[in-house]
Order: C-alpha cells, then structure tokens, then sequence
C-alpha cells in the first residue's frame, strides 16, 4: 500500500470550553499503487479536510497517516519536504488555485527551484515538458491565469501537481467547477496520466458517475466517517448501507428508467453537534433503536468490503 | 500591474492632472542647480523684503536671499523627506503587517497592540516627541515620520494576508514544499500591495505636510536649509510687510500634496475599484 490511512481524527476548535468542528471522526482506509481511491459524500462531511490532513496542510487531531510504510504524521521539516515532493494536489477551484500575479512559466518553475531541480535550462525544458503533458501549447508559458478558461487552468493545476513526478496526487474535486463537456477531457487527461506516469490518486469527489468512472477502491463519507468502503462493484453493486443506497438512488439512470428513489429528510447533521448512536441515524429511512443509542461497529462484508451499520 | 493598468491610469483624469503636477516637482527638484537663477543661500542685506519682481520672480526674504531660488531647492528636501519617510513607514509596516498576519499568533498580538499604542497619540505630538527626543535634523525628521505612519500599512497589509493565506493558490504553493517566507514574499506580497502603493502615494503627501509642520514648529529642517515649512515660518514674522515670503512656498506645499492626492485617488479607481466605491 502506497498510502494507509488509520484511524484519523480532525477536530476544530469553536469559541467557547470544548466545543469542536468535528470534521473527520476516525477515517481509515489504504490505496494501492497505481490505483484511484475515491472518497465520495455530500458537501460539509471531511472529504476536503481529509484532502488537508493526507497532504500536510493540517496537523491532525489523532491517527496516523503512512506514505510508502512511512508514518508522515511525525515528520520533521526535512521530511516533510521530502514527502511533499512525493505527495501533491490538485485543487477544486481553477480560478482560485493559480496565482494571479504569477505567469503559467513562473508558477510551474517555482516547484522546481525550491527543490533545486536541475539547471535553469533544464527547467525551462521541464516546463515545456508539463504543458505538453496536460495537453496545452508550450507557448503559453508568459501568459497569465486570467487569460485562460477554467479548464485551461485545471490542465496548468494538474501540471503543477506533476512538476516534482509526484508518486500520489489528491484530486479535490478537480472537476466539480467545471462545465460538463470539459468535465470529460479533464478526467480522460487524469486517466492517461495514471497510466503513462504510474500515478496513484486519491481521488474526491461528490459526483458518483465521475467517482464510478474514475475509481477502484471507494469510500463513503458521512459526517466525518467512512460508512461503507470496498471495491467500485462492492460500492455500487452491492451497496449495503443505508446512505450509499440512497446516494445512489439518486443517480439518474440513462434512459430514464429511475429505480425506486429513497429521498432522505432534512439536512446532516452539524459536525459540531453530532447524534447519540450511528451518525446517519435521524435520516436513516431503517433506523431503529439501537442505532440511536450505540455507534455502529465497521462490518467485514467480504476480502474488499465494509460497512458500518447496525441493520447488515 | 500589468500594461493594462498603465493605459487605463493614462485615461484616469485625476491621475493624469496629480501626475502632471508630481512631475513639475520632481523635475524641479532633478534639476534644481539648472533651473535657480540665485544660490539660494547667499545673502543681500541691501535687497531685504524685496517684492516680487523681473530680478527675484518671487521676491526675497528677510536677509535678501532670492525666495525662488529657496522654494526650487525646497522641493528637493520636501521629496527626499517624502520619499525616505514613507519608504521607511512602508518597509516597517508591510513586513509587520505580513508577518503578523502570516504567523497568527502572540506575533500577531504584539503587532497589533503596538499599533493601537501609536495610533492612540495624536499623530504630530508623536512626531514632535520622538524629533524632541533624537534631535532636529533632516535625517531624524525622516526617521520620525517613518516610525509614526507605518501603523496603517501594517493594518491593511495584515487584513490582506489573512484573507490570502487561505486562498488555494497558496495552499499549492505550500504543497510544492514552498516554505514560509517563500510563500510571503513570492505568493502572498504581490497580492496584498495594491492598496499599499495606493497608501504610498497619498501618504507622500501626508509626509510633506507632516515636514513642513515641524519645520514650521522649528523642529524639523533647519535653518539656512531651504525648506517650505521653515520659510513658510519665518514669513509669518512678517505676514503684513512682505506676506510673498509665506505665501509662495505655501502654494508649493499646497499643489505637491494636491498632486499626491489626485494621484493616490486615481491609482486607487484603476487598481481597485472596489476600494473607490467604498470611500
């Protein structure tokens, strides 16, 4: 496993004598080299905080995090930069995540020098290289972000994120800001990379025809918690948990023969404030008492697949 | 500030009328010894008080020195002591204002404490206090006026960083391993400068009336120096016999901070026009 994450917890805190955001609640799960593992959930429920956590922008609150059988969570400053070089991302939103002052040259080179990657000739050839490799002409090097469209700047994101020949890329939402037709080119590029470059993604998303397109290995989020995980088949063949049914559900079929839809009540619940018992239990259309008493233990389904729920 | 802003500051009339007179004081100032038919320090005592004529276009003073000559050098010590104070203020508070805003924190705390402390003080008793402390001289009127008007560059400078240290572009740049003053300076500082060079350029003007009071209260520039707030002062004397003396370098005083001004308002409408709707 390239990356194993196990048990993590990220809380924030709120004014006041503990009173915490509780973002992420014990989130574990590994990726394999070369594969997509996919995280998908509503918006609000971690998936962009265990994005942080996985590439050091936050300190978790407890867990651990292993990258290459290496735990990255007590790493110094020297490691931490090491691990950097290996780990990347890509961001959700195009507009915001290119520096408006800098040009595309300037904003690809600068990986490159805080590493001191080869001569400044070689750089400059490298950045040739990186916008060849995401599909954009080599002259663009002296323009500015704010001359390109959205998916343009995606493709300068995702060119960023491969400056270093990264071994993982965290994709955060990458394409969830896009327009649909551009939706498609932007994921076929991902594709294409994993293969030429023997990439390994984590990959976040609350689209699941994207995460089904995308992904080997997914895990559900709800609330800060993975409620169900296993393999794309496992996930949305064999759904077992009550959430990722009614995710699914929703999904609109081609043709428009839509299966029986579970619409599920209200909203979810505050991560400052959580339910007594399974988390999903004032939504869940099949709860019953114990889910609103005892937190749900993670059920081995089979080899590949999980779910916690107290009903399976 | 790309070639757009350029052009679109060339069809900004306030920039254009501040900049054409910002450019008279400069150039005046450049060219000083060229363009001051006298040395302005050499005296006439059979010439005193003389009013404006062919010989002396603006008159001469109470020991005869040609009062033009005097306002043409004044404009350079008026710049240099706009120019050193603010570049001071500036330095002072940006770098405070970024690393306050950058590291959060008792850093952050201090700073701001600090501010509030200076920004508590009427602002010419402060520089009245530290001229009296280090002694008048051009240099320490300089330093004094740096250490007072930095206090808004480091506010302003420090909202802005908080807003952009949480912008996506440097999160990338920390997730390329770039460290924290790499951050600051290469992704942070370009992005929170628009309103400090609009700050800059009004506070030149704020800086020249801030000397010639001082000179005026005979703590700043001193005598012979041909500074406008120290001529300014010693027409005062003699407002009703020879009111040309104050009079002169009082529009000079006048039409440089005018041009600072208009050029700061039209900086601000082309760099910022969020800012320009809000004042």
């Amino acid at each position: 496993m390239l990356l194993e994450v196990n048990e993590l917890v990220k809380h924030f805190p709120l004014p006041g004598r503990n009173r915490f955001v509780r973002a992420v609640n014990g989130v574990s799960f590994a990726a394999a080299p070369g594969q997509t593992f996919g995280l998908v959930g509503e918006s609000g429920c971690g998936k962009s905080t265990l994005a942080r956590l996985i590439v050091r922008l936050y300190r978790e609150t407890a867990g651990t995090i292993r990258f290459g059988g290496r735990d990255i969570t007590a790493l110094g400053r020297r490691g931490l930069k090491e691990f950097r070089r290996q780990a990347q991302m890509v961001f959700q939103d195009p507009y915001a995540s290119l520096n408006p002052r800098m040009t595309v040259r300037s904003t690809l080179i600068d990986p490159l020098r805080v590493y001191r990657v080869g001569t400044a000739r070689e750089r400059e050839k490298r950045v040739a290289e990186l916008l060849g490799l995401v599909g954009l002409d080599e002259r663009y090097g002296p323009r500015y972000p704010h001359e390109f469209s959205g998916g343009q700047r995606q493709r300068i994101g995702i060119a960023r994120a491969l400056a270093l020949n990264p071994r993982l890329i965290v994709l955060d939402e990458p394409v969830s800001a896009l327009d649909v037709s551009v939706q498609a080119q932007i994921l076929n590029l991902l594709v294409d990379l994993r293969e030429r470059l023997g990439l390994t993604y984590l990959f976040i998303s609350h689209d699941l025809g994207v995460v089904e397109y995308m992904c080997d290995h997914i895990g559900v989020m709800y609330l800060g918690c993975i409620v169900e995980k296993g393999t794309r088949e496992d996930i949305f063949q064999k759904r077992r948990h009550p959430y990722t049914q009614a995710l699914l559900s929703a999904v609109p079929a081609p043709g428009g023969a839509v299966g029986e839809q579970i619409i599920l009540g209200g909203d979810p619940p505050s991560p400052a404030d959580p339910p007594a018992g399974c988390y999903f239990s004032p939504r869940c259309p099949q709860a019953e008492d114990i889910c609103r008493r005892e937190k749900p233990p993670l059920k081995t389904l089979s080899a590949t697949h999980t779910a916690a729920c107290h009903l399976i | 500030m790309t070639a757009g802003f350029w052009k679109k500051l060339l069809r900004n009339k306030s920039a254009l009328i501040g900049g054409f007179l910002i450019a008279i004081v400069v150039l005046t100032a450049v060219f000083a010894p060229l363009l001051a038919p006298c040395d302005p320090y050499e005296m006439h005592m059979d010439d005193r008080f003389a009013a404006p004529s062919a010989a002396h276009p603006m008159g001469t003073d109470q020991y005869g020195r040609d009062l033009f000559s005097r306002v043409i050098y004044g404009a350079v010590i008026s710049l240099q002591v706009g120019i050193i104070a603010v570049g001071v203020s500036m330095a002072l508070g940006v770098f405070l204002g970024l690393i306050s805003g950058y590291f959060g924190g008792w850093l952050d705390r201090a700073v701001m404490i600090l501010v509030d402390i200076f920004l508590s003080f009427p602002i010419i008793l402060l520089a009245i206090a530290f001229v009296a402390v280090l002694g008048p001289s051009p240099k320490n009127v300089m330093l004094a006026l740096g250490m007072i008007y930095w206090t808004n560059y480091a506010r302003t400078v420090r909202a802005g960083v908080l807003a952009a240290k949480e912008e996506e572009y440097v999160l990338a740049a920390r997730t390329t391993g770039a460290g924290d003053f790499r951050v600051i300076f290469l992704y942070i500082l370009p992005n929170v400068m628009a309103p400090v060079i609009v700050m800059a350029t009004l506070g030149l003007g704020t800086a020249i009336i801030s000397e010639s009071t001082l000179s005026f209260l005979g703590l700043g520039i001193q005598p012979p120096a041909a500074s406008w707030g120290s001529t300014l002062a010693v027409g005062l004397d003699h407002l009703h016999s020879a009111p040309h003396i104050s009079i002169f370098p009082g529009c000079c005083i006048m039409l440089t901070v005018l041009g600072f001004n208009l050029l700061g308002n039209g900086i601000r409408d082309v760099a910022d026009p969020k800012l320009s709707r809000r004042l």
